[in-house]
């Protein structure tokens, strides 16, 4: 199945993507935090038509093994069965397993974990509806959980995805850029301050002299996706000194 | 939770409860359809802050085909997610399986339009996929499941069972499923199921809809399930070691018929569709 995924304007020099963004643009995001009460902290994210929701426990006494030294971080991912066009099968899914994994250890590097010996956080994921990116808006979605439990972060942990389209990088990947035919794909999470990287994940081809702008693309996705998290935050918290 | 109790028991002096309601009380109901683009029915309910969710997905069924008979329940495919973004292991487990119970052991509806004849007059089937999610638990989780069901049900619209074909077949990378043009069905659902749950005390007050601090400090809980359209009793669980002679559960069976009746009328997923309604 031939698609082209960039189309050109006629009129304007630059390119649009299939849903009318240009290629930097990022979808519109939503975020709220503190939408269950059950919960230390939670938080539900929009990245365009992907959903998702958190909810953060602890810190707590751990189940079984336990480290003197940090708490430990245990995170879950989870896709609901009618989040995607297509029926997802849950008992073999190793993507999710897989951000699990990715989640746990960002989360265990930007979490300041050696305050809390012996004791453990949990973090709980799940994505209601996806249309592509859906480990950015995991880490976001998480990152506000965290804060909205009060627990201490190094920095608000944001991430963006990008990606490379006819020879142009394109930020925020939705999922019809995802799934047509090899694209590469370029997860960032990172700490916005500090300028540092926490994870980056990839795949798909793509060429050595490609990857700066891509993962610039990816960075400048990031940071706009902070201003938006910012905004959230600062503005629940003006709403819980009201 | 000795503190809690004599906080709470304080207020049931006094015949209200912790949150202000009345024994015989609900909590605000609000229920949301449609929410979810990518399902073919979808629902969010809140029962005051206990919200689950519904999602249906119509595909198709390959495995029946090897059967003799299709019966209704091998048409279902359910899933049932208790704690998602919950710690809490182990609390009111059996839900699972007394929803089983009631959906895949009841015919709550017609499930003919979901058996199919291609051109060869080969007979094909479709299956619901129907996954029940537990968002927030505040207690009272299987009425809310319940009416989340009831809701998603009755608000499925699928095409035949060729546009299904041709979807796997050339399968939309988009999330919205491309499905504009084609004729919708809806299913006739038989049975209106309508739970209500109370909470025993051990000081003999029975509360009904308990929020999560009620349910931890009840000595039981009674579940009744009525069919609305029959007014008949689909199932009674009675859990917990309270006892209860044969006259007051008899008038908190009456009673929560007339309970579940009053709740039906006010709910808004049989007048109107596609918006959100507060009771």
């Amino acid at each position: 199945m031939e698609s082209r995924i960039l189309l050109e304007s006629t009129s304007v020099k630059t390119p649009f993507r299939i849903d009318g963004r240009k290629p930097h643009e990022v979808r519109s995001l939503t975020c709220r935090l503190g939408v269950f009460q059950q919960a230390d902290g939670s938080s539900y994210v929009k990245l365009g038509n992907t959903q998702v929701l958190a909810t953060v426990y602890g810190p707590h006494d751990t189940r079984g093994k336990s480290n003197p030294e940090k708490s430990i971080i245990n995170c879950k991912f989870r896709l609901s069965t009618f989040s995607k066009s297509t029926r997802r099968n849950l008992h073999r899914d190793i993507r999710s397993i897989e951000i699990s994994n990715n989640l746990t250890q960002v989360f265990d590097s930007a979490i300041l974990t050696e305050l809390y010996p012996h004791s453990q956080i949990d973090i709980y994921l799940e994505v209601v509806q996806s249309d592509g990116s859906d480990y950015a808006a995991c880490i976001n979605a998480a990152s506000l959980a965290i804060i909205d439990a009060g627990i201490p972060i190094k920095d608000v942990v944001c991430a963006c995805s990008a990606g490379f389209i006819d020879n142009q990088p394109i930020t925020d990947i939705n999922a019809v850029e995802e799934s047509s035919n090899g694209t590469p794909i370029l997860t960032i999470g990172m700490l916005p301050k500090d300028k540092q990287i926490l994870s980056m994940e990839s795949s798909g081809g793509i060429h050595l002299d490609n990857l700066n702008d891509v993962m610039d693309a990816a960075i400048e996705g990031c940071k706009s996706v902070l201003f938006i998290m910012k905004q959230t935050i600062l503005n629940h918290i003006q709403e819980l000194k009201d | 939770m000795e503190l809690l109790k004599i906080h709470h028991e304080h207020f049931f002096s006094k015949g209200i409860r912790v949150d202000g309601r009345k024994f015989n009380e609900f909590r605000d109901l609000l229920v949301n359809i449609d929410s979810i683009e990518t399902a073919d029915s979808s629902i969010v309910v809140k029962i005051g802050s206990t919200t689950v969710m519904c999602g249906i997905k119509v595909t198709l069924n390959e495995d029946v085909k090897a059967l003799e008979s299709v019966n209704y329940s091998d048409l279902i495919d359910l899933e049932i997610a208790l704690h998602p973004l919950d710690e809490d292991k182990g609390e009111r487990e059996e839900i699972n399986s007394l929803l089983v119970k009631l959906i895949k052991g009841n015919v709550l509806f017609d499930h003919k339009p979901l058996i199919c004849e291609d051109e060869d007059g080969e007979r094909q089937y479709l299956t619901l996929n129907i996954e029940l999610i537990c968002l927030n638990n505040d207690g009272n989780v299987l009425d809310a499941f319940i009416i989340a069901f009831l809701g998603a049900i009755n608000s499925l619209k699928f095409p035949d069972y060729k546009s299904i074909c041709d979807e796997n077949l050339h399968p939309q990378p988009t999330s919205k499923p491309s499905r504009n043009n084609a004729e919708y069905k809806r299913l006739n659902v038989l049975k209106f199921p309508i739970s209500i749950t109370a909470a025993l005390m051990s000081n003999g007050n029975v509360l009904v809809d308990p929020n999560r601090d009620e349910e931890q400090l009840a000595t039981g809980l009674i579940s009744i399930v009525f069919d609305v359209a029959t007014e008949k009793i689909i199932m009674i669980e009675k859990q917990g070691g309270t006892p209860m002679d044969d006259v007051s559960l008899l008038k908190h069976i009456s009673f929560s018929k007339s309970m579940a009746t009053k709740f039906f009328k006010t709910m808004p997923i049989l007048q109107s569709k596609g918006e959100a309604m507060e009771t």
